[in-house]
């Protein structure tokens, strides 16, 4: 993935090729990879993402997890009990797990959304009001 | 007076109801919604009143639950309910409709805000206005 080192969205042109279409050329976003978010996403949101994904849950399980060093020592410089933190950052990674795969089944279905599509939402966005 | 600058990633996605069934039928705006938010790292969200509103609970809600099993479903609490009535009033509307909206305003807002993909694009920004973060309609 080509995100930056702050973790945030830059916008580059780019081409991409689906099965069965040809090129086509289509600004693209990119961010960094889920397992990089954990150290650029700020204690608070990830916490806070984590809850709105959460439901109600009440129950946790005991587990053992062997994890690489750096892992650990990423995720113990964010605030809170190292399982808190763990579990917050697999269920955000889960939930944008579920969203890719999501954006597979449309594809599937229909191919990518259009370049003059995907500029509309972006402008939406950018707005002002 | 100085444009303030934007992030060009939104915080989250939320759907309202045709939003929801707009994804389910791959529109094509909401299929770039889906795909710019996969992209961002971003999440997408259903506030939990929208399924109240557009379900029917029975076969018909197969394409809506299709989508809602990769989405991530927020529950409304009160915290929510008193924010909605907030924005409703500020932005002077009443009636059921304007509530579902100003739930999802709410919720969006809870998020950190971003983008609501919405066929009510006009009383969604008119919420959004006064919500503390940037809330934006993407139309569908």
């Amino acid at each position: 993935m080509g995100g930056n080192k702050s973790g945030r969205v830059g916008t580059s042109s780019g081409v991409r090729t689906h099965a069965g279409k040809a090129a086509v050329e289509r600004p693209i976003v990119r961010s960094k990879v889920v397992s990089g978010r954990a150290s650029s996403q700020s204690a608070e949101g990830l916490a806070g993402l984590a809850e709105a994904t959460r439901g109600p849950v009440t129950q946790k399980r005991k587990v053992s997890l062997t994890l690489d060093a750096d892992v650990v020592d990423a995720l113990q410089t964010l605030p809170g009990p190292l399982s808190t933190t763990a579990n917050d950052v697999l269920r955000v990674a889960l939930a944008q797990r579920q969203l890719g795969e999501l954006v597979e089944q449309l594809h599937e279905e229909s191919g990518p959304a259009s370049v003059d599509a995907r500029q509309r939402v972006l402008a939406a966005w950018l707005a002002d009001r | 007076m100085a444009r303030r600058s934007v992030e060009l990633s939104w915080p989250s996605l939320v759907l309202d109801s045709e939003g929801l069934w707009a994804v389910a039928d791959n529109h094509g705006d909401a299929k770039a919604a889906i795909e710019l938010a996969s992209e961002m790292g971003s999440l997408v969200f259903v506030p939990s009143v929208v399924l109240a509103e557009t379900l029917r609970g029975d076969a018909g809600d197969a394409p809506a639950n299709r989508v809602l099993n990769k989405l991530q479903t927020v529950n409304i609490d009160v915290t929510l309910a008193r924010r909605a009535a907030q924005l409703k009033r500020a932005a002077d509307m009443v009636g059921v409709a304007a509530t579902v909206d100003a739930l999802v305003v709410a919720v969006s807002e809870h998020l950190g805000g971003g983008v609501v993909l919405t066929s009510d694009p006009r009383d969604i920004n008119a919420l959004g206005d006064h919500a503390g973060v940037r809330v934006r309609a993407i139309p569908v």
